[in-house]
């Protein structure tokens, strides 16, 4: 009875990175919550950016700046179509293109797993309409992350 | 850890992911209720006391304080900025050349021309826009008045500083829209004088080819419309320029119209030289009387043989008009340019499908690699690298730059053009330069409760990636531009080649 107690008080404090190591892959749906996400941009003159989305049991992190446990609706709504990221065809095959000529985007997303994470990569033009929709709800968590 | 340990370790971790403790918890005795809900304020209270950023927080002025003066250094060092000239010892290399800038890496702009025209300090412009936005509230204003940095102020009168402010922006634009065209006109003349003179009876129908291949590239503005979603959809997020290969164009993006001339010679000439490039060679091109020339693709997509009225014709990799300055450049080991031969491309993506077995990119990749390497294994969706085009754009700007300066008997115009042609590199990749800007970023980092930790110091890209999309800034001034004769002549270097510097390549 003892152990049981104190396992559900460390469980409790120490949040959820202690439960995050009793999770192997048979359980992995588990922590499919828990991400980080970076755009990394690079320019055919050699100019780079890259911004960090990441949600842990602390809440949502845009460039390490804290929004908080709870986001509106809207920005919910970006978040989650930045999570869900773009086409993984996109990398200019359906662009027609047999080269990147703007430049290159790689976008990639780490699923916490408590075992070494699992990475998910996607890549791109750094031009066109697609381009241009990542890069505005990027400015829209900027701007967000900016009033709050 | 062993199989036992495993499947124990999981069964305690289902148990706690199950709601069964719950169940558990309330049927039992009165003070595990009374424990349960301790815990859960404790829960509570160790959750909303990580760190958080406070208003009235000492730790945040301290931060508001810093960003407050990096912004006025910037401001103070653009308004006493003043022309300036480069100097460069004989013994010319990248390094030597990154030494104009000490003493000057902490200033908004690293070179300026008695026009006015200046190469901003990219690196320390980015590292204090990351740190603004580390703050509750934006600064209302950018920390220089400067369109061509913060284009937003083409565009907003708020922005600008007034109508009358938006009104000057914007003829300023035209103007330099207007003055871009021309130094293109230049970069596309210097460059097809070069092929002349690279001609022989041998080897004249082969450059009547690539001359009507730099003729036929036109020169595109992008354009600002709303501002950051536009631009950005032309390839214009950051300040960029690109020979774009399906429609012919060179594209020049607004911001980077006020560089000096000899560094918009050297982005457009570089530019250019992508249109004769190995991997824009393997494809035809028609003209079309609304389009202008388009970039024959159905071949490279689908495998298709249709017939196109061919105004420019396609080379194989075996008969590129170029072959002789590839094999050159990729015998310089220093720049790592070679291609991949087929088995090794394919062994590669396969090694990566290994770990990423649904990824339809990968497969696609693959289906290419096997198709088309063959005529297009000098284009990145076959080789995934563009090194060996981008040596190669940098040897025809280099070429150019040379025909150029031979042209002109002005020394200190031709020592001029000359430095300012490999500005942009230098400013965003002298180790001085970067320095300068990661020591601002680390004196924001100290205090990791301000959020403010991850500022990447620079806007240059060394990642492994990058590797694989241009040679290094050194490579590219000391392998290839400084190896023309003409061009050493106009910087003042001694004419004997150093050990640092690589061949001469010739067509
Ligand atoms: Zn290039």
């Amino acid at each position: 009875m003892k152990a049981l107690i104190s396992i559900l008080l460390f469980y409790f404090i120490s949040g959820r990175s202690v439960y995050a190591k009793f999770i192997d892959t048979e359980t992995f749906q588990a922590d499919l919550n828990f991400y980080e996400i970076k755009i990394e941009r690079t320019n055919h003159l050699g100019l780079h950016q890259e911004d960090v989305l990441m949600k842990d049991e602390r809440g949502y992190f845009f460039n390490s700046r804290s929004l908080g446990k709870k986001i509106p609706t809207e920005i919910a709504e970006i978040w989650s179509s930045l999570e869900k990221g773009p086409d993984r065809l996109e990398n200019g095959f359906t662009n027609r293109r047999a080269a990147c000529s703007s430049g290159n985007y790689i976008y990639s997303k780490m699923i916490r797993t408590g075992l070494p994470g699992k990475i998910d990569q996607r890549r791109g033009c750094t031009e066109g309409k697609l381009y241009a929709r990542i890069i505005q709800k990027i400015r829209m968590l900027k701007d967000f992350a900016g009033r709050i | 850890m062993g199989k036992k340990t495993l499947r124990n370790k999981n069964r305690i971790g289902n148990f706690l992911l199950s709601f069964q403790w719950l169940f558990w918890i309330s049927h039992s005795r009165p003070i595990f209720m009374v424990i349960f809900a301790f815990i859960l304020v404790i829960k509570s209270w160790a959750l909303e006391s990580l760190p958080n950023e406070n208003l009235n927080d000492q730790n945040y002025q301290i931060l508001f304080n810093k960003i407050e003066k990096m912004r006025q250094t910037l401001a103070q060092s653009a308004q006493s900025s003043g022309p300036c000239s480069g100097k460069v010892s004989e013994n010319c290399s990248f390094l030597e050349i990154c030494k104009n800038f000490s003493g000057s890496e902490k200033e908004a702009y690293l070179y300026q021309d008695n026009k006015g025209h200046q190469l901003p300090n990219y690196p320390l412009l980015s590292t204090v826009s990351q740190a603004e936005a580390c703050l509750q509230k934006p600064f209302l204003k950018a920390p220089i008045q400067d369109p061509f940095l913060y284009p937003e102020q083409f565009i907003n009168a708020g922005k600008a500083g007034g109508k009358k402010e938006l009104k000057r922006n914007r003829n300023k634009l035209e103007k330099e829209k207007r003055r871009a065209q021309e130094i293109f006109k230049d970069a596309q003349e210097k460059t097809i004088s070069m092929l002349h003179k690279k001609g022989n009876p041998s080897n004249l129908g082969q450059i009547e080819a690539l001359i009507a291949r730099v003729k036929s590239v036109r020169l595109e503005s992008a354009e600002l419309g709303d501002g950051e979603v536009t631009l950005s959809a032309a390839g214009c997020e950051m300040p960029n320029a690109f020979y774009q290969r399906e429609s012919d164009k060179v594209v020049l993006c607004p911001q980077v119209l006020n560089l000096p001339e000899g560094t918009l010679f050297q982005i457009l000439s570089h530019e250019l030289g992508h249109s004769i490039d190995p991997c824009t060679l393997a494809f035809s091109y028609s003209k079309n009387k609304m389009l202008g020339y388009t970039q024959n693709t159905s071949e490279f997509f689908f495998g298709a043989n249709e017939k196109y009225e061919i105004s420019l014709p396609a080379f194989s990799p075996q008969s590129l008009p170029i072959k002789n300055v590839l094999s050159c450049l990729e015998s310089n080991k220093e720049m790592d340019l070679e291609v991949p031969s087929q088995s090794v491309l394919i062994q590669n993506i396969k090694k990566e499908m290994a770990s990423d077995p649904e990824n339809p990119y990968l497969e696609a990749r693959v289906e290419q690699v096997s198709k088309n390497y063959n005529q297009y294994k000098y284009c990145s969706a076959i080789s995934g690298q563009e090194n060996i085009q981008e040596a190669f754009a940098d040897w025809v700007s280099a070429e150019a730059l040379n025909e150029k300066v031979s042209n002109q008997v002005n020394a200190s115009q031709n020592k001029k053009v000359t430095f300012e042609f490999q500005l942009f590199m230098a400013g965003i990749d002298c180790e001085n330069i970067k320095k300068a800007s990661s020591e601002w970023a680390s004196d924001l980092k100290h205090d990791q409760k301000n959020k403010c930790i991850d500022i990447k110091s620079t806007l240059a890209d060394n990642s492994e990636a990058a590797k694989r999309t241009h040679p290094k800034s050194q490579d590219r001034v000391d392998q290839i531009l400084l190896t023309k004769p003409e061009n050493r002549k106009a910087l003042g270097c001694l004419q004997s080649q150093t050990a640092a510097h690589g061949k001469n390549c010739e067509l």
